[in-house]
């Protein structure tokens, strides 16, 4: 039997249709529909049940020097109230999670994982972490809702009185909601502006029923996974499972800046992470975005092609992309094919259908970063 | 609850299929657009492909997957429903009228006992 959020109720009280996601009975879409969702987030608003994620607290004598010790990121001038993406690799420098990292003081810290294995990524950091430091694994008590798009800021300030516009991209804060505490970032996983709201569990019904009331006459809508994978597809973002896994790393992936092969600390995988970075990355397959000419869709698992049919690389996430038109897709794809605009093809039922190599992300919010009063 | 036209036979693949004469009219049912979801391209068959019962021959694209369509009687498909080409979203809105896909010509009367009656499509429904 799939694991049921905290909210599972409210979605069959919404006409959803639940799917087994990693373990999870998730709302797949709702009476709307993906394509419905979807351009909600991107021309309104949109609420997520993000609570399968997982949260662990750190506490730490020198929270930024033990992140430094169990991530391959570099912590150490990240200031407090800042987040930042980062990688959870083993020692043979694959991807075991992508997080969040949330600094709240020099002595605390958020991770937020996701919700595939969130048991097997605590057991993780638990053998690597410095004696004298405290993980707790908080993932069944936190509640976690996601609110994008272009008028989340409305409907937040309606609910918390923040205008997270205010905020840093990446930045959090930490405040209250009917007595209990709630952790407001400015963040998401769908490429338009918007906020992620962590909470008491106990809450966070009253939380969700209470932005869809508040969101109703900005044109927010529930949204669900099928639309969440759609959005964050457009906007570039990885999904683990798919471009990250075990038998890649974060490297190849087109992450180098998340990850820190400088820095003083030992982290599992950076010997190995340094060994790709010398001797390995230039020959290695890499990320890419495609975008497909013809209407035929790909998916996960399909074959990128040379034009002339040799095979160079797998699609890792492929679908038709309803904000920025036509079909496009991820795969890691041979480095010498991997020049923006190369023309590739994808082997797409046992006929080709051609494909370009495209930056990333394939749609740009203007708004997703910026600060101040005056956006749309 | 998905409708389910009393006018017209099934298979167990979810599709739908009306005779009139020797020509058979083919579409996906109520019950299978809706778990497609939104349908977003209908890569129709070519004209006068020549089919077997449980043949592959087309694949609808939902945001989701690609799902492919068999044939539910053999013959020569002699139509397509080309108005699918800019509207595939008539599965999803009509998948009884006009979201049909295919017609196929038959050159023998089809074994209507291999094909599934509404009532027998409604038990297997409920038994999902």
């Amino acid at each position: 039997m799939p694991k049921q959020t905290l909210l599972y109720d409210a979605h069959s009280e919404l006409g959803a249709r639940i799917i087994d996601f990693n373990g999870w009975a998730m709302p797949v879409q709702y009476k709307t529909g993906i394509l419905a969702e979807h351009t909600a987030v991107r021309e309104k608003a949109g609420i997520f049940d993000t609570c399968h994620m997982g949260e662990f607290m750190l506490e730490s004598p020198d929270v930024r020097k033990t992140l430094n010790t169990i991530l391959c990121g570099d912590f150490t001038n990240l200031k407090d109230g800042r987040m930042r993406y980062t990688f959870i690799t083993a020692e043979d420098g694959t991807v075991v999670d992508d997080a969040v990292v949330f600094i709240i003081s020099d002595t605390e810290a958020m991770i937020c994982v996701n919700a595939g294995d969130i048991e097997g990524d605590y057991e993780f950091l638990l053998k690597y972490l410095p004696e004298g430091n405290v993980l707790d694994n908080q993932s069944e008590k936190t509640g976690k809702i996601d609110i994008q798009g272009p008028n989340a800021h409305i409907i937040v300030e309606k609910i918390t009185g923040v205008d997270f516009r205010t905020l840093p991209f990446y930045s959090f804060i930490v405040t209250e909601w009917q007595g209990a505490t709630l952790i407001l970032s400015r963040s998401g996983y769908t490429g338009s502006p918007g906020v992620e709201f962590f909470i008491d569990a106990d809450v966070v019904g009253q939380l969700w029923y209470s932005t869809l009331q508040a969101g109703e006459e900005h044109g927010l809508i529930p949204c669900g996974l099928g639309a969440r994978d759609t959005l964050r597809l457009e906007a570039g973002l990885p999904l683990y499972g798919h471009e990250l896994s075990r038998g890649t790393n974060p490297l190849q992936a087109g992450f180098k800046r998340f990850v820190s092969l400088d820095k003083d600390e030992d982290f599992p995988g950076k010997a190995a992470l340094k060994n790709f970075a010398e001797n390995e990355s230039a020959k290695a397959q890499v990320l890419c975005g495609l975008t497909i000419e013809g209407r035929r869709t790909p998916r996960q698992g399909f074959e990128v092609t040379s034009p002339e049919g040799k095979t160079i690389g797998v699609v890792t996430s492929g679908g038709p992309a309803p904000t920025v038109g036509g079909n496009i897709a991820l795969a890691y794809i041979n480095p010498e094919f991997a020049e923006i605009g190369e023309q590739v093809a994808i082997d797409i039922r046992s006929k080709p259908e051609m494909a370009r190599v495209t930056k990333l992300p394939f749609y740009k919010c203007e708004n997703l970063r910026k600060n101040g009063q005056n956006l749309a | 609850m998905s409708e389910i036209s009393s006018e017209v036979f099934y298979t167990k693949d979810h599709e739908w299929v009306s005779f009139e004469e020797n020509i058979a009219t083919v579409g996906v049912t109520d019950h299978a657009q809706t778990e497609l979801g939104d349908i977003t391209f209908v890569e129709l068959p070519e004209d006068e492909m020549v089919v077997n019962v449980g043949d592959e021959v087309c694949t609808i694209e939902s945001v989701k997957a690609s799902s492919p369509v068999y044939a539910p009687v053999a013959g020569k498909i002699i139509e397509v429903n080309s108005e699918l080409e800019d509207e595939p979203g008539a599965v999803n809105s009509d998948p009884y009228g006009a979201g049909w896909i295919f017609r196929i010509e038959m050159e023998e009367q089809p074994d209507k006992d291999e094909l599934l009656q509404p009532e027998d499509y409604e038990d297997l429904l409920a038994d999902l």
